[in-house]
């Protein structure tokens, strides 16, 4: 059965390099990075990419950033769009306050109302969220429970979030190397991103399908065969392999191990170019899913894969590089990966 | 969709089961809940060797979703996903670990407290107990059983364990959308629509 085409209408990014899509792939391209120390908590020496232009203010940084993510939208969001909201811990900042609130829920409350739009969803999946809001948007779509889906996604930098990471040992001691054979670990980032997704196009792209499962391995490591990232990875390809895949690639040792496992299984005989946006912005939890279809629309757009972040020598078996690379064509697979074993594979092409 | 089998369990750690009107407890602590459920013939095997490694909230929801697979009578897929549904998120979670991470000076944080602030953590462990393989996530909508029945229907088809966890209790829906069955009523919470089928049964 063919399924009803869900198109990509507009794209919005705000990160620190830029409050466009065009600004941040080139970024990404120039292989900038963003990192510095933080100003609104001690981040205890560490690197963060960090957004200064949300420092200050009494209101929460959350706020200050969806704010953000709304003057930067270069399209009108039609009547009678439902809104998918995707974030691991909102607003956290308010909670550190001593605020006793339940922060994804207040960050869901704030969309609706700076967006204007009532009857959200919130989607949280870990790490994965993003990607998930995507995908529940777009099979929402499908249904024909709506004509038009706003995707938004968004996280900030907190101690809370700093911490809690680096009681896991999960941060890097310098900044994250994604897809490296010295890589440590991940660097934290924030950013916001949104998408207008609909079923009447033209659009720049579509969002042609998504997969969504669990490895029911372990609460934080992910399973490192990638076994059932690829089986998600298969599930969103349906049998067209794709010209290049953007990763989740955190720059943790266990996330990149398992991807490039699974990328293995999957493009052992073709591979595939990969490429991670956290060498460049760091990871942004809840907005890094909807960043990668963003961002990952105008490089498919482009025909061009950024050069890896990060990258001195490329862990064995990972297809990451350097230099750019030119893409033969616009089929993009985009992987997000979280805690209890979550993994999402989307595809989007450019059009 | 199907609705294959419900459990929920009450403050007072009592469980109850909708289609086999099974009824258990109420125990001393929810260890005792596991060892004397494990044991009930039909159980689904579930690996509860990681019983401890979560709080409360994890152990409330392996135990309920265990016996809502038990009400579907070992219907239960490998493939099943795991939602949870509104509730009250990890508000209690966040605290706990932020006031522990203040008391101890803001020097050293707790991982393990850590990892129970995303609103999933819950429903990961019920889907790495139960060995479900499908997607894992945590919605808030309206309260609304028809939203709640909207979710599920634009879900890829095939089964999922659909939670909603309270200070007050935890219910646990096995719910199969490839089927035709009944819609949801449309209640605000998972809890009630459990009573209003309780009531037609």
């Amino acid at each position: 059965m063919t399924e009803k085409p869900v198109y990509i209408l507009g794209a919005a990014a705000v990160t620190p390099f830029g409050s466009t899509v065009r600004e941040n792939c080139d970024a990404l391209l120039a292989v900038r990075t963003c990192f510095s120390a933080p100003r609104h908590f001690d981040g205890a020496g560490r690197l963060l990419g960090v957004d200064h232009d949300l420092d200050g203010g009494r209101n929460s940084r959350a706020e200050r950033l969806l704010c953000k993510l709304e003057s930067a939208l270069p399209f009108s969001i039609p009547p009678g769009t439902r809104l998918f909201v995707a974030t691991t811990i909102g607003v956290i900042d308010l909670l550190e306050q001593g605020g006793e609130l339940d922060t994804a829920g207040e960050f869901l409350r704030l969309a609706e109302r700076i967006f204007g739009i009532s009857g959200g969803t919130l989607v949280s999946a870990a790490c994965a969220s993003g990607q998930t809001a995507a995908a529940a948007a777009m099979r929402a779509l499908r249904r024909g429970t709506c004509r038009y889906a706003l995707v938004i996604g968004g996280d900030i930098t907190s101690e809370f979030v700093t911490r809690g990471f680096a009681a896991l040992g999960a941060l890097s001691r310098s900044v994250s190397r994604p897809y490296d054979a010295d890589r440590d670990g991940l660097t934290l980032g924030e950013a916001a991103a949104a998408l207008l997704l609909g079923t009447v196009g033209p659009g720049a792209g579509q969002l042609t399908n998504a997969c969504e499962n669990g490895d029911a391995s372990h609460i934080t490591s992910p399973d490192l065969s990638g076994r059932q990232l690829a089986a998600a990875c298969r599930g969103a390809l349906q049998g067209v392999p794709p010209d290049a895949v953007i990763g989740h690639g955190t720059g943790t040792v266990y996330n990149d191990r398992a991807e490039i496992a699974a990328m293995r299984e999957l493009f052992s005989a073709s591979p595939v170019p990969l490429f991670s946006l956290k060498g460049n912005l760091g990871h942004t939890l809840g907005a890094t899913g909807v960043l990668q279809i963003a961002l990952g629309l105008e490089l498919a757009k482009r025909r061009i894969l950024p050069p890896q972040a990060g990258l001195r020598t490329p862990e064995a078996g990972a297809n990451a590089a350097k230099e750019a690379r030119r893409l033969t064509g616009g089929r993009l697979l985009s992987l997000n990966v979280g805690f209890g074993g979550l993994n999402s594979a989307a595809v989007l092409e450019a059009l | 969709m199907k609705i294959r089998g419900m459990a929920r369990l009450a403050e007072n750690n009592e469980f109850f089961t909708l289609f086999r009107r099974g009824r258990f407890g109420p125990f001393a602590d929810l260890n005792t809940a596991r060892h004397i459920l494990s044991a009930v013939p039909g159980m689904p095997e579930g690996d509860l060797n990681d019983f401890g490694r979560g709080g409360v909230t994890v152990r409330r929801v392996m135990l309920t979703a265990l016996l809502a697979a038990w009400d579907a009578n070992g219907t239960l897929s490998r493939e099943a996903g795991v939602l949870g549904w509104n509730g009250d998120g990890c508000t209690a979670e966040n605290l706990a670990f932020w006031q522990d991470y203040v008391s101890c000076g803001r020097e050293a944080a707790r991982g393990g407290l850590f990892v129970a602030t995303l609103p999933t953590i819950p429903y990961c462990e019920a889907a790495i107990a139960l060995k479900c393989l499908g997607p894992v996530a945590y919605y808030r909508t309206a309260p609304s059983g028809t939203e709640l029945q909207t979710l599920l229907d634009a879900s890829p088809r095939g089964q999922y364990l659909c939670g909603e966890v309270t200070v007050s209790g935890v219910c646990m829906m096995l719910a199969d959308t490839a089927l035709d069955g009944t819609p949801l009523p449309d209640r605000p919470t998972l809890r009630e629509i459990f009573a209003a089928w309780e009531e037609q049964l």
